[in-house]
């Protein structure tokens, strides 16, 4: 599904002494089936901004089309444009409330009004990808680890099988297994099932392995759009803005510096090792 | 000198289910004994569920073993009469910069702990100004809290342990939240406190360029330690890292594969990208 966002300003307390423009008249086309990293230091307005996409924070002006609709002319659609975007929260305390883990996971695919029978069959595989084992599933959610608790919101929002996925930091606090696999199995079922992804990190590193382009936001306006390639190269710049490229680039970047004939544009482990190994396998045979 | 001895302590959570009729227990510590050296700077890893703030919050009173004994210098933590002593030394900070601030002024904030602590307002200016120092945030210190950056959050929330003047503070993912800028900012507070005032420090943390920064790692798995040595001696062993779900920093995992694909002469347990780089040119040569 695609998502349009047309001149979008959002205020908080407009007309007090608090008044905060926290998204500066933004425009951003995703087509559908997108895979879209959203970064930007603290405060930048990224929250603010994936909020709108299933109407929990309204424009102070400008529209939000989701499948060419505009989500906020009618107020019925509501219901319908949350289960189409799903949206896991920043601080996931803030999404859990049901007594069991399992009730809290079955939340939104009860009230979409599913068989038991399919609410289950989602409900265990939100769980199971999310890495949350059957001994946990009884708990309260209040129970559980900080981690857990994220994984248990994780999969709330995974069990609605939502066209749109946006996920807030979904990996902040996760251990690097739990992130990778989490993010393993959403790049898979982002490639089977075609959805469009929005994932707002402070990980460099995560965004750079996962998304096809990036988006950097800084003070509520868009401060550069395009590939991973392309924005990484600007390793200067985004530091200006409290954000860096991730560990890899800067190596690169060194080894270029001290004369070394290596690209600047590589910036994960795996493409690294590709082309050290063959800078150096000539020191192997030779 | 000892500031904290974790002796063998096994710690439960228990609940009751089925409305109250069925009581369970869940051993999220079993037998864990760490000392933490006075002046150290130690980090806690492990996946999640492990139980490192579960230890971490057995540090300073907020709960208490079942079995075994946790002394911070002298007191038991199990000594009630003791808590006032024990948090006065041993200071938390949390993952949510948010959850953190309770006043509406930065320095109100900070003079939050020393006022409950009883100090002498003289002192506690002094103290709210030193602390303001310390963290690089003297500029706002009639800022509102919810002006800041998280990075600058974290960082008065810092200043408030501070200004109790602490022998030790235990930090739970206190970068979890922040950006990379905001990130450098607190790990770089945390060392300074470190090196340049004798804060000893616990760090947990999923960030493993961070625990580089230590004198010395702990890694938890299912209530228990499995590994410990300083952070070359942990992250050269890779394999054994990943297994237990946890990972090494990019630049050591990438040395690693390429060692294993044959390129020789590469030292193990490469820690920083400065590191790296020497460890290639010197192969170049
Ligand atoms: N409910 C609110 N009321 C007033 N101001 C707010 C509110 N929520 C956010 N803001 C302000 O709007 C701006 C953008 O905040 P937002 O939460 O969207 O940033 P973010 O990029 O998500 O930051 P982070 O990386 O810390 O999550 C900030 O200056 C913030 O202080
Ligand atoms: N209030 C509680 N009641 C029952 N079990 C709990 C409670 N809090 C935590 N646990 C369990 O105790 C174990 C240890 O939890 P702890 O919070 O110490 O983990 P952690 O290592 O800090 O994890 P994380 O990396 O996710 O923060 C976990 O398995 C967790 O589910
Ligand atoms: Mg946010
Ligand atoms: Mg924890």
């Amino acid at each position: 599904m695609s998502i349009e966002i047309k001149n979008l300003t959002h205020i908080y307390n407009p007309n007090t002494s608090f008044e905060r423009k926290a998204i500066d008249n933004i425009n951003i086309s995703i087509p559908d089936g997108q895979f879209v990293g959203l970064i930007g230091h603290t405060g930048s307005g990224k929250s603010t901004l994936i909020q709108h996409l299933n109407s929990l924070v309204k424009p102070s002006s400008g529209h939000v089309l989701i499948d060419g609709e505009d989500i906020n002319l009618d107020k019925k659609n509501l219901k319908s444009v949350r289960q189409k975007v799903g949206l896991v929260f920043q601080y996931p305390e803030h999404q859990l409330f049901e007594v069991t883990v399992l009730k809290d996971v079955a939340f939104g695919p009860t009230a979409m009004g599913l068989s038991e029978e399919e609410i289950n069959e989602r409900v265990n595989e939100a769980l199971d990808v999310v890495g949350i084992s059957p001994e946990l599933h009884g708990r309260s959610p209040f129970e559980l680890s900080g981690g857990q608790k994220r994984r248990v919101a994780i999969a709330g929002v995974l069990a609605m099988r939502p066209k749109i996925l946006v996920l807030d930091e979904p990996t902040a606090g996760l251990d690097p297994r739990g992130r990778e696999e989490l993010f393993d199995r959403i790049k898979k079922m982002h490639d089977r099932l075609k959805i469009t992804i929005i994932l707002v990190s402070h990980s460099m590193e995560d965004v750079a392995k996962l998304v096809d382009r990036i988006i950097v936001l800084e003070n509520g306006i868009i401060f550069d759009d395009g590939t991973p390639e392309k924005v990484f190269k600007r390793g200067e710049e985004l530091e200006e803005i409290g954000l860096a490229a991730p560990q890899i680039s800067y190596l690169m970047s060194a080894l270029k510096a001290q004369g070394l004939d290596v690209p600047d544009d590589v910036f994960t482990v795996a493409d690294a090792e590709e082309v050290l190994f063959e800078v150096f396998r000539g020191d192997i045979s030779g | 000198m000892d500031i904290i001895n974790c002796k063998n302590i096994t710690y439960l959570y228990s609940r009751y289910v089925d409305e109250e009729k069925i009581h369970v227990e869940f051993e999220a510590l079993k037998n864990v004994s760490l000392n933490i050296e006075k002046g150290s700077f130690v980090a806690i890893l492990g996946q999640n569920g492990s139980g490192k703030s579960t230890l971490a919050k057995n540090m300073n009173a907020l709960v208490v073993p079942k079995e075994g004994d946790v002394y911070v210098y002298e007191y038991n933590t199990k000594n009630t009469e003791f808590m006032f002593d024990i948090r006065k030394r041993v200071g938390m900070v949390f993952q949510n910069p948010d959850n953190q601030i309770v006043a509406g002024i930065v320095e109100e904030d900070i003079a939050f702990g020393p006022e409950n602590l009883g100090i002498p307002p003289d002192e506690i200016r002094k103290r709210v100004d030193d602390a303001l120092k310390i963290v690089r945030m003297t500029d706002y210190y009639d800022a509102s809290p919810h002006m800041l950056s998280g990075g600058q959050k974290q960082r008065v929330a810092i200043a408030g342990i501070i200004a109790m003047k602490p022998d030790c503070i235990v930090l739970d993912e206190p970068t979890a939240m922040l950006d990379p800028l905001g990130r450098k900012e607190v790990i770089n507070t945390v060392k300074l406190l470190n090196k340049e005032f004798g804060i000893t420090i616990v760090l947990i943390t999923h960030f493993m360029e961070e625990a580089v920064q230590a004198d010395r790692i702990v890694v938890m798995e299912d209530g228990q330690i499995v590994m410990e040595g300083t952070p070359k001696e942990v992250f050269s062993r890779v394999d054994e890292m990943k297994n237990t779900g946890l990972d090494v920093p990019q630049v050591t995992e990438l040395a690693h594969n390429l060692k294993k694909r044959g390129v020789e002469g590469l030292s193990d347990g490469i820690l920083t990208i400065e590191e790296m780089v020497n460890e290639l040119l010197r192969l170049k040569k």
